[in-house]
This record gives structure tokens, sequence and C-alpha cells, in this order.
């Protein structure tokens, strides 16, 4: 007999008791002492604490194959108890008789796990049988749990068993159809049908877990801690050490070392302006796989790779889907991980590699960085910068390897349409051209620290009000230099720029003309304002109900907008006649449904609803087929027109007359926006898609693939001039420079592609959905830096402007030489002057493009 | 492979709360500062529908009722649609009948008769006495649809909205389920070759 000490020499986990012999991945139970059953009865005590019924696994693929087991979970008693995670075949249980299966069947039963219960249930642990597949093991020794629930397409449930060892067991799966404890009524969910009015408040019957797998899961963690995995949802590690919990809770990877990734990430670009994919490239890629090559990863331990790329799917056939999988979980530790990213990457030891990094990496520092450096140095210490340096290190390289790879593959692309921009080259003629004819890259000329300001404003007067430089002069400094904030300025020179005020005229004149202006406007108020008639005619109460419901609810926290009447009956009952024409909303007491008006949020209603009557005059005025082709119905008040107008409204210091003539001015220029068949805004979208498709073709090609070539993710940017995408005060500095019209009419245009171009990287590499884009881009609202936006607008206009002179010139010298080519071929074989014309692989720039190039109105 | 996602549509006039009703719903947040949507945005939620966890994704719309073809983008693949209108306002109910027809037109689902809705008569926080739909109509117009859910919600207030979208939840669950009987086939379960493999023989 042996001492009871030596037969279990590590005995915190009782492996001795029950040895697992695990070769490659069978694995079975070896009861080592039997033969000291009958002097060490205490040590071989079996208490099952739980088991659950058709729990299958699955040894082929065929489902005749199945066999149908419990899962059980078992205390070996003991002064420092073991417990086990088992499962045993209904063969092997039937042939030890009723009374086994029984005890099964009870426990399962019964709902909740007592472990002082006083009838324990002892078992008989059965003698392994390796083709049974029945299996014990101790909780310790499990590494980690791959937990699937059911879905509609795979109805069962299962969960694979990852041993410290680096072996799997079977996986189970759970039928819960079959199994009495997911199936008894008071565990069963019952749903009514959901049409009855009113709905029914009971949720009591909820059941405790929905399925069989998380059943268990939560009668194992009162033994073990389960740690789910962030970086794969479907892993939960069990007893986690400290490496498990980083490694799954904020790193990405887990292996290789990583020290020479950094230099490889130098690629990554500096602070330039120009867009990285206008930069030059490092000629070679060094070992760059080939497409047939395994995935570089698949060697790799990490579980995130191993997830990535599960041995089942093979390499060859499934690259892209393999592909597609990083790319989506990419995409989602982006998100699920930003807030961490941005923290690592503000920490001070950090610094260093912050400008090697891919922009899309590089924009996670934390703009604030300085201030919680500190903090982090406290919190973090050196531990925190490994971890940070790794998961930076091996991000920056697969961002560099899939760009060199995507490179790769687009190089040997065929093209898939005609179009001949693809044909020219798979770079994209933009980088043709400069490759070849060595243009000048050109650079952004704005100097936004010093705006234009008073000083120089009435130099620019002679003493009678006439000015002294040209008005292009004037919107040019403005395009360059912005208007100070400060004073009234802008309420001086943005009548100016938009065209109130004539420019070329003695301030005499000038307050003429506009006093004539601010007659006229009153004069089409008054077509409402006191006319009960027209007032409270139907089609007017709601044109006033949406303008209402939408002043209420822009720009609030503006000073002008932010306040509430005082006096509550004023928004409504008093009895005075001009009050009654001031509260445009329709309903003549409405608090509670709405956010408080107050004066200023009427009369900013009453210019919208005064616009209306002068646009309904002008569309009948000028809707005549020579200018228009087709009378387009004149939409009346559309949504955005408040956010055109209130920045307006609190610039001219609620100036009322100023506000109209300005906003009227403003949709001279927008109105195309808000036409009722979104022809207008198709235009401008339809622009930027070309304009894409020529300056950036492999963003073009990825939008093509996820659907998102309507751009509709750039619609709230054109509809209203970027108004929700930047800070007030920006949208004042942003909308002065879009009005001088400096280089483009459309320059609004070339400030959504500069957006789309410092992410495009982002863009292209983790988001593949068009609903992705969309988020991301509405996302991006407050978080745009205007004047680096500004600067690389300019620079892409300027490309784009070299470009079109370019394809100009060349199709000119091409289309000389092809005619002489006809002539000199004339009367032979007309496939020469085919073959002669299918070389001229300029692209066509259509009409919308060409017009880009306008300036001035 | 993405998680299980419920598209959800929300459509109904411009200021019935619409924003605010996806907010509350998602967030547990009412907040009368939302701006005027404009273009179209989703929040997604996590939810447990009949045991199964999904994803739903919830699209809010700019609701200007003479603005709205932002189109087959936005509606296509969707599961289910939300009809809202303001019961303080018997326009906004009188103008669900176009919300659904758009919705019908621009989203084409295979079997419109069958298509689930829900509406929801928002604002009932509101003094009783603006009240200007009266529950008679409504269900009335509802039955018409082919019984269409119907609840009385307050985004404000969080009243009924977590109920009313957990009935989006499960009728798009079910339509989603019924759509894919057009499109596929049974997805073969899944074997891990080598694992299972290795456990034949050895005996
Ligand atoms: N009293 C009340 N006001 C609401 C409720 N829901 C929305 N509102 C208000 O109605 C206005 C429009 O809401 P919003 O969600 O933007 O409507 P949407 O245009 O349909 O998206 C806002 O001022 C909200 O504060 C509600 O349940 N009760
Ligand atoms: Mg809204």
């Amino acid at each position: 007999m042996y001492p009871e000490k030596s037969h279990r020499p590590c005995s915190s986990d009782g492996s001795l008791s029950l040895s697992i012999i695990s070769s490659d991945s069978m694995v079975e139970i070896q009861r080592t002492q039997s033969e000291d059953r009958s002097t060490s009865v205490e040590e071989e005590k079996y208490r099952l604490l739980y088991s659950k019924s058709k729990v299958y696994v699955n040894p082929t693929a065929y489902a005749r194959d199945n066999i149908p087991g419990f899962v059980a979970l078992v205390k070996r008693e003991a002064v420092n108890p073991t417990y086990l995670l088992a499962w045993i075949p209904e063969s092997l249980l039937s042939e030890k008789g009723s009374g086994e299966w029984d005890k099964f069947v009870k426990i399962e039963e019964k709902a909740i796990l007592d472990e002082e219960d006083e009838d324990a249930v002892l078992i008989d642990l059965p003698t392994q049988r390796p083709e049974s597949y029945a299996f014990s093991v101790p909780l310790t020794s499990i590494y980690s749990l791959q937990v699937h629930p059911p879905t509609l397409s795979s109805w069962y449930g299962s969960i694979g068993i990852n041993l410290i060892s680096g072996s799997t067991l079977p996986t189970l799966h759970f039928h819960d159809d079959e199994s009495i404890s997911m199936t008894l009524p008071s565990r069963y969910a019952r749903h009514n049908s959901a049409n009855a009015y009113p709905p029914s408040t009971s949720s009591s019957s909820r059941p405790p877990t929905s399925w069989g797998g998380e059943d268990l899961l939560s009668r194992l963690r009162p033994y073990a801690h389960l740690l789910r995995s962030t970086l794969q949802p479907s892993l939960f590690i069990v007893d986690p050490s400290k490496a498990d919990i980083d490694a799954h809770t904020t790193q990405i990877f887990d292996d290789d070392a990583v020290d020479d990734i950094l230099a490889q990430s130098s690629y990554a670009s500096s602070h330039s302006p120009v867009p990285a994919h206008l930069r030059p490239r490092p000629l070679s890629s060094p070992n760059a796989p080939t497409d047939t090559a395994p995935s570089p990863y698949s060697n790799r331990s990490s579980i995130l790779h191993r997830a990535l790329y599960p041995p089942s799917i093979s390499t060859t056939q499934s690259n892209s889907q393999a592909r597609m999988a990083l790319l989506q979980s990419f995409s989602n530790i982006t998100r699920a991980t930003r807030y961490a990213a941005q923290n690592i990457l503000s920490h001070p030891l950090a610094k260093p590699i912050v400008p090697h990094l891919p922009d899309p990496v590089r924009s996670l520092v934390n703009v604030h960085g300085d201030l919680e450096w500190g903090s982090w140095v406290e919190k973090g210490g050196v531990g925190e910068f490994e971890s940070a340096r790794v998961y930076l290190a091996r991000w920056a390289r697969i961002v560099a390897e899939e760009g060199d790879r995507a490179r790769k593959r687009e190089a040997q692309a065929v093209p898939s349409s005609s179009d001949l921009v693809e044909e020219i080259s798979p770079l994209g003629v933009f980088e043709l051209l400069h490759s070849t004819i060595n243009l000048p890259s050109p650079s952004a000329s704005r100097d936004p620290e010093h705006p234009v300001d008073e000083e120089l404003w009435a130099k620019w007067f002679a003493e009678d009000g006439r000015p002294k430089v040209s008005i292009e002069e004037m919107k040019g400094q403005v395009f360059r230099r912005g208007i100070t904030p400060r004073g009234t300025l802008r309420k001086k020179m943005w009548p100016f720029i938009l065209g109130v005020h004539e420019w070329d005229v003695t301030s005499n004149e000038r307050d003429k003309r506009w006093e004539e202006k601010r007659n006229r406007y009153h004069h089409i108020k008054d077509e409402w304002w006191g006319v009960p008639e027209v007032f409270d005619r139907s089609d007017i109460l709601e044109e006033r109900h949406r303008i209402d419901v939408d002043c209420r609810r822009t720009d609030r926290t503006q000073p002008l907008f932010s306040t509430a009447y005082e006096d509550a009956t004023v928004d409504g009952k008093t009895g005075k006649n001009d009050r009654r024409f001031t509260t445009i909303s329709p309903q003549t007491s409405d608090i509670g449904s709405q956010s408080p008006s107050n004066e200023h949020i009427d009369r900013l209603a009453g210019i919208l609803l005064t616009y209306n009557f002068y646009d309904k005059e002008l569309g009948e005025s000028i809707s005549s087929p020579l200018i228009y082709g087709i009378q387009r119905e004149k939409p009346g008040y559309v949504q955005g027109m408040s956010d055109l107008c209130a920045p307006l409204y609190v610039v001219m210091s609620s100036d009322e007359e100023l506000t109209f003539w300005c906003f009227v001015e403003v949709m001279k220029r927008m109105n195309q926006n808000f036409l009722r068949d979104q022809s207008g805004m198709k235009k401008q979208l339809m622009t930027l898609q070309e304009l894409i498709s020529v300056m950036d073709p492999d963003l073009y090609r990825h939008l093509e693939k996820t659907d998102g070539l309507n751009l509709f993710f750039c619609f709230r940017w054109v509809l209203i001039a970027f108004k929700r995408e930047f800070p007030f005060d920006d949208v004042l500095r942003l909308w002065e420079v879009l009005w001088t019209d400096y280089y483009s009419n459309d320059f609004v245009l070339f400030v959504a592609l500069a957006v789309l171009e410092s992410h495009r990287d982002m863009i292209l590499r983790y988001l593949v959905e068009f609903d992705e884009i969309l988020k991301y881009c509405n996302e991006l609202s407050m978080t745009i830096e205007l004047d680096s936006t500004l600067a690389q607008a300019e620079v892409l206009f300027l490309s784009f402007a070299q470009l079109v002179a370019d394809i100009e010139r060349r199709r000119a010298e091409e289309t000389s030489n092809s005619t002489n080519g006809v002539l000199r071929r004339r009367g032979t074989s007309t496939s020469g002057v085919k073959a002669s014309l299918s070389k001229v692989a300029m692209p066509t720039l259509s009409d919308n493009l060409r017009d880009l190039l306008k300036a001035g109105r | 492979m993405r998680p299980q996602l419920l598209k959800v549509i929300i459509l109904g006039d411009s200021g019935v709360g619409k924003t605010s009703l996806m907010n509350q719903f998602v967030n547990s947040r009412f907040n009368s500062q939302y701006k005027a949507t404009i273009g179209a945005d989703f929040l997604t939620k996590e939810v447990t529908v009949d045991n199964r966890l999904v994803t739903m994704q919830i699209w809010d719309t700019a609701g200007q009722e003479r603005f709205q073809s932002l189109g087959v983008a936005y509606y296509r693949g969707a599961d289910c649609c939300v009809l809202v209108y303001d019961v303080n306002n018997s326009k906004s109910f009188e103008n669900l009948n176009n919300w659904r027809d758009e919705f019908l037109i621009q989203a084409s689902p295979h079997d419109a008769e069958r298509f689930p809705f829900v509406v929801l008569g928002n604002k009932i926080d509101v003094d009783e006495s603006r009240r200007q739909v009266t529950q008679k109509r409504v269900l009335a117009w509802c039955q018409s649809k082919g019984n269409i859910p119907y609840f009385e919600t307050s985004a404000k207030e969080a009243v009924n909205v977590q109920e009313a979208f957990a009935v989006v939840a499960r009728n798009a669950l079910q339509q989603e389920a019924e759509e894919q009987l057009y499109v596929d086939y049974p997805d073969p379960i899944q074997i891990d070759r080598e694992s299972t493999q290795s456990y034949g023989c050895n005996c």
C-alpha cells in the first residue's frame, strides 16, 4: 500500500487520480489507482453536480454517426476537491444499468446546483474505452472553450475544449430540442403573438439561459474564471493567466518578435497634405506572398490567427474568404479597441513610434494626448508600453502587408470593365502622368494664421467707400486667410462675398440699393405677415409646422437660440396680434412636445417662411423652358435649410433683412441641393464619384465593391456644406472660403474628396460594407481638422487641374497624329484605324468634371 | 461571418420623434436637443429574441415627407419597418399610408402582404387635451393593413419603447427566416475534419 501522500504528488489539481493520456487528440480516462479502491474509498468518490443530456459528439460528417451522451460536472471528493468536466456516451451509461442512467437524469432535472445537498449522487466514472470518446478532465487542465451559440443556419450550438497540453477534446454539440433540461415547461420560453394591444408586459417566464452551452458555462463559472476574449468573442479562456488577460483584453497578437517591423512600416507618411497614394512608394515589397502561397499567418500560433485561419478551410480555395475574415475582424477590433488604442498611443514611450505608423493608426493618437500621458505613465509603467509597442507594430505590419498585397493584386488584376481609366494603368492615370511628365507637386497656399482683419479691410476702400482692390483680389485674400472672428467684420464682409452688396460702387450708391432690398424683404414678408387668409391656409400651416419643428432644434447651443421664452404664456395664447404672427408654430400651444422656442428662433422661422414666398415668385419667373429645360417643382422649405440659415442669423447679429438676403444668395448657390426630384444632389454626388475615379482609382474600385458608389455617406456633407461635420466656428471659416469660388464653384467637392482621402487607408483596408463606411463617415463629424483638410483640398484641386490640362494636351497630340495616320492609310484597311484609336488611352473627361474647373459666378 | 443582423427602418414625418425613439431604445436616453436628421444614420443594439442573440441595426431617416427618396440603398434588405406618428398631430397619422406605400415600393419585399410593420404613436406624455388621434382610429387603420401591431410610446418618458422594439425584433427575426427561404439552401453543418478523424481509430 502506498502512503496517501505519494498518490498525489501534485494534489492541487488531482491529476494523478485520473490521469489524462492524450496522444494527438485522443483522450482516455485512466484509473491509475483502481487497485486502491478498497482502501482509499474517500478519494474515489465522484459526486455528480450537474448533467445535461443529448450532448453529441460528431465523429464524422454524417449525422448517423453522431453519438449522444451526457455532459457532466463531477466533483472528486477529497480534502482538496477536484472538479472535472466529463462527457459520457449514453451507450456506456446504459451498459451500467438503469440505476446509473437514472442518476444522471435526476441531477439534470434538478435545476439548482447544490454541493451541500444531503443526498449526494455518487457515480462511477466509466472506465475508458478509446473508441467511446468519453472523457473527463479537471477544469484546471482546460485552457479555453470555443463557444458557438446556435444560429439559424446551424441549429445546434457547440463548445470545443482546448486543453493546456495543446490537444483538443471532441467538440460537444448541444441538441437542446431533445434534452430534457432544455425542454422542461418551466424553462421553455413562451412567446405570445405580438399583435395584441396593449402589449403584454409580462416577461416573467424568461428562461434562465438561452441554450445548453450557455447553461453549462454558467455552471462552470463558480469553479473557474471564464474570460471572454475581446479579440475573438467566441473564445472563453479558463482561469486565464496574467498574460492571457493582457492578450485577450487589449492586445491583438501574442506571438513573434516585432522590432524589425517598425523599420518596414516606415513607408507610412509624413505630415504632407498630399494623400498617401500620391506620395512615392517603396519600389519593392520584400517577400510579398503570392496569392497561391499558404497564408502568411497560417503558421503562427496566436489565437487570433488560428481563429482567422481555421485549418478546416483550405488555404488555396478560400484565400479571399480568409482575407475577408481578417479585414472584418480588424474593423471590429478597430472599433472595439479604439479607445484602448487611443490611450496606448498617448503613452509617452509610444511617441517615437507614432510618426512611423500608418495614417489610420496614427489618427487614433489622442489630440489631447499630452495631458493624459502623465497619468498613463503612473498607471501603466513599462509593462504597458511593451504591450502597446507589440500591439502597434503588429498592427502596422498587417496594414503594410495588406497594402502590399492589395497593390500586387491590383497590378495583376484584369480590368473588369472597358473603362479607359482602368486600361491606362492599374495605378491610376494620375500617377502615370506624374511619373512620366514630372509635373511639379502642387502645394497649398492657405495662411489661416493671419486672417483678414478690420485694419486691412478698411485699407481696401477709398474715402467714398469705393473699393481700391478688385473683388477677385478680395476673395483671394479671404480664400487664403479667412476673416477674423473678432468683432463684427464677418457681418460687414459676408454680404460682399455673397453678393448681397455690390462691390464696385460708392457707399452712397450701396446704401441706396440696400434700402431697396430692405423694402423688398418687407414687401415679401407682408404676403403672410398679418394676413390670416394666407397665414392659416392649410398648405402654409404645414409649411409653418415643418419650419418650426426644425428651427427649434437648430444650433441651440448658440447663445441667441439657447434660451426659452421666459413667459410660458407667450408661446401661444396671448391676445396680441403681432404675437400671433411671430409664432410660426401652427399649434397654439405646444409646450412639452417640442423644445421651447424663443424670439430669435421665431424670427429665424419667419425668415425661412418669407424665403418660401420669395422662392415661389422666383420659381414662377424663372421656370421658363429656356433656363431650366423642364420646370422643376420648387420644394418650399426642406430640411437642411434651417442649418444653412441659422449661422447667417448669428453672424448678422440677428439682423433680419441682412440674414434674409444672405440666405437668398446662399440658396442661389445651393438650391439645386433641395430640388424635389433630388436631381441636384444626384448630380453632385455623381460628379464627386467621377472625381474619385480619376483621382483615386483604388478607392473608386473599393467603393464599387462595397456598393458604396452612390456616395450616400457624403450626402450630408454636400447637402449642407459640412454644417454638421465641424464645430460652429469652423463652419463659418469653411463657408467663407467656399463662397469665394476662388478655384472652383464646387470647391465643396474637393473638400469632400480631401476628407475621404485622409481616411482612404482606413476605408480601403477595414471597411468592407456600405453600412460600415456610412457609419464611419457619420462618426467623423466633429473630428475633422479644418485647416489641413482645406490645404489638402487645395492640393487636390491643383492636381486635378494639372491632370486635365495634361490630358487635353495629349489628346490634342494624339488626334493630330492619328489624323495623319488615317490620311496616310486612307483606302486600305479600317482595322489599322481602329488599332490606332484604341491606343488613345486618355480618359474622357465628362462635362461634369470639366465644370469643376469653373470659378467665379 | 457577420452575426445575425436584423435591419429595421424607422419612417414617419419630421419631428414625430423617430430619432428620440431610436436613442431611447438603444441608449436609454432622451435629449430634447437632437438635431433634425439629415441623410441617414443607424444605431445597433444586441438583443436576445426567442433565446437567440441578434444584432438590430436600426436606420433612422430624415423625415421630410417631400424629400424622402434616399431610396433603395437604405431600404433594401429591411426585416421590419417601424412607422411613427405623433398622437398630437393628426397630419402625421394621415401620412402613415404614404410612408407605408413608399416603403413597400422602395424595399419591394417578396411578400408585401405579410411584411412586418409596427406602428408607434409617440409623445403620449403630452397632456391628453392635445391629443388629436384617437386609439380607435389608429387601431382601425392597423387592422385594415393586416393587423399591424400598435404601441403608444413616449420617447421622453421611456414608455413602451423597449416593449415595442422587442416586438419589432421578434417580427424582424421571423421575417428574416422567411426571406431565407427565398434565397438559400440549408448550410451543411461544419465539421472540423482534422479533429474528428483522429478520434476514429486508435483502438
Ligand atoms: N414630449 C415629447 N417630446 C418628444 C418625444 N419624442 C420626441 N420629442 C420631441 O420632438 C422633437 C422631434 O424629435 P426627433 O426625435 O428629432 O424627431 P424626428 O424628426 O422624427 O427624428 C424634439 O424636440 C423632441 O425633443 C416624446 O415622446 N415626448
Ligand atoms: Mg430624426
